[in-house]
């Protein structure tokens, strides 16, 4: 534990021979796995924490229910250009809507509240907090290594992969898989990202810090410069942004054709 | 009596990208056996602490059915009710839906489905094989096309082993612990590691040999799909 927190602080710092020391382990995709639990875990708890305690709280949440209408009535205000003239008379009927369906659902969520459960109150809540906290590691997405997840160290390190050994990488998938989940200790900053005002902040830096440490993992666990290592770390987002834009495209160029032929 | 190389620390080491894991199932005396035994219980020890998970998470919940009466009856006190049940076609329309959305949604949305995870004791063992024999014998067929060295048994003992990221749907055990779509990654790179393993292919060789059957499935799926849609508008057209 003292070691791995060693070589993660190394890490962070762009010590190579941390980088040399996991990708050279037989048991490298392992720590890079818990690593990445670990840190989800940890930076998760904060969130967790709140969540008991408003699973702890009876009732329901209270919902102002003046201070929604408010907002709907700013919204149709907001809209109001885009959409065209909302007649005062329509506005005042879908606002009537709004408000009823509000009133009646805070009555609705209440009872609902109120109802009994085999297992005694707040049983639910609190399994309720905890399987959303321990699904975070497996469940989180995002823009690839915004995030501290599963589904981003293996969807988005695959494509990096291939891409590193088309220009010749020689890192074998444990050692490429294991270096890169260092990516991850920079967003231990995000445990703090409760605190008004600093929290972006703070999930910006861990994002570009977190990016620098990938990109010399995928170099040094390859085995080649850094010039290859940013190019199969940018070549996946790239090639899927020009995806993306080619069948975005495609779309209004069919849509536009259609409506010629119409 | 054969030798059995399945041991739980095979398992782990499979699934954290051990090639020994690989190697050590390739060269057992009959590693489809072994490969068989392995998704089976791997799917059958899930499956029954993933309704383990679901009992606990029903039993934490107030029962659907009174849910459902308190939404319907806040719904009855809304103004559009009473015009749109004077209408008895629009009355019975709504119903129609009511019901059907009660059905569909509430799955869709992690509500508690003891009944669903009771059926999966048995679904989750027989799909596994399927898929498993399925890809298998794809991927074994491209992998000789590479002029890979496996034999066929070798082919599924191994990439059964691919199976092993499945064991994290035991963490549903846990109420409302949710997983995405990282278990189907994890298992093309073992299926990866598999192929390479049993055929002592290249990398792009063993890449090839991964990706082949899915694209085929694919292929096969979209021809299909298609077929029972030309199917379909032939009947609808014929009435």
């Amino acid at each position: 534990m003292k070691e791995w927190t060693k070589v993660l602080l190394n890490a962070a710092l762009f010590k190579t021979e941390a980088y040399e020391w996991v990708a050279g382990r037989r048991d490298a995709f392992y720590l890079g796995f818990i690593t990445l639990i670990a840190i989800a875990l940890i930076t998760g708890l904060p969130a967790f924490i709140g969540d008991l305690v408003d699973a702890a709280r009876p009732g329901v949440p209270q919902v102002n229910v003046s201070a929604t209408m408010a907002d709907v009535q700013r919204s149709l205000d907001a809209i109001g250009p885009m959409v065209g003239i909302v007649s005062p008379e329509a506005q005042k009927m879908i606002l009537d809507q709004v408000e009823q369906g509000l009133e009646l659902g805070v009555t609705a969520a209440r009872q609902i509240a109120a109802l009994p459960t085999p297992l005694p109150s707040p049983t639910g809540g609190i399994f309720e907090a905890l399987g959303r906290y321990l699904s975070r590691p497996f469940t989180d997405t995002g823009i690839p290594l915004s995030r501290v997840a599963l589904s981003t160290w293996l969807g988005y390190g695959i494509w990096v992969m291939l891409f590193a050994k088309l220009m010749g990488g020689r890192a074998g998938l444990a050692g490429f898989f294991g270096t890169t989940a260092l990516y991850a200790g920079p967003f231990i900053l995000t445990f703090f990202r409760f605190i008004p005002g600093v929290g972006p902040l703070l999930a910006i830096l861990a994002f570009i810090w977190g990016v620098l440490i990938y990109v010399k993992s995928t170099t040094v666990s390859h085995g080649f410069g850094y010039g290859k290592g940013i190019l199969a770390v940018a070549l996946p987002i790239v090639i899927g942004a020009l995806l993306i834009m080619l069948f975005a495209g495609g779309i209004g160029a069919l849509t536009a054709f259609a409506s010629m032929g119409n | 009596m054969g030798y059995r190389t399945l041991s739980l620390d095979l398992v782990l080491r499979a699934l954290f990208l051990d090639d020994w894991a690989f190697d050590q199932m390739r060269d057992d005396d009959n590693p489809f056996v072994e490969g068989l035994f392995l998704i089976v219980i791997i799917a059958f020890l899930t499956a029954l602490l993933a309704l383990v998970g679901q009992w606990l998470a029903w039993l934490s919940v107030p029962p659907l059915g009174e849910i459902k009466a308190i939404i319907l009856d806040a719904l009855q006190q809304m103004s559009w009710w009473g015009p749109m049940s004077a209408n008895p076609q629009a009355l019975t329309g709504f119903q129609r839906s009511w019901d059907m959305a009660w059905q569909v949604f509430p799955p869709l949305f992690g509500a508690p489905d003891p009944r669903g995870a009771a059926y999966n004791i048995l679904a989750w063992p027989i799909s596994g094989i399927v898929v498993w024999l399925v890809y298998g014998v794809l991927a074994h067929l491209f992998a000789r096309l590479f002029h890979g060295a496996g034999t066929l048994s070798q082919t599924l003992g191994t990439t059964a082993l691919a199976f092993t990221p499945w064991m994290f749907q035991g963490l549903r055990v846990i109420p409302f612990v949710t997983l995405a779509g990282f278990i189907g990654v994890w298992q093309l790179i073992l299926r990866y590691k598999a192929l390479r393993s049993t055929h002592q292919l290249g990398w792009a060789q063993a890449m090839w040999a991964t990706v082949l059957p899915l694209v085929t499935l694919l292929i096969l799926a979209v021809l299909l799909g298609g077929f029972a849609a030309a199917l379909l508008a032939l009947f609808i057209g014929a009435r």
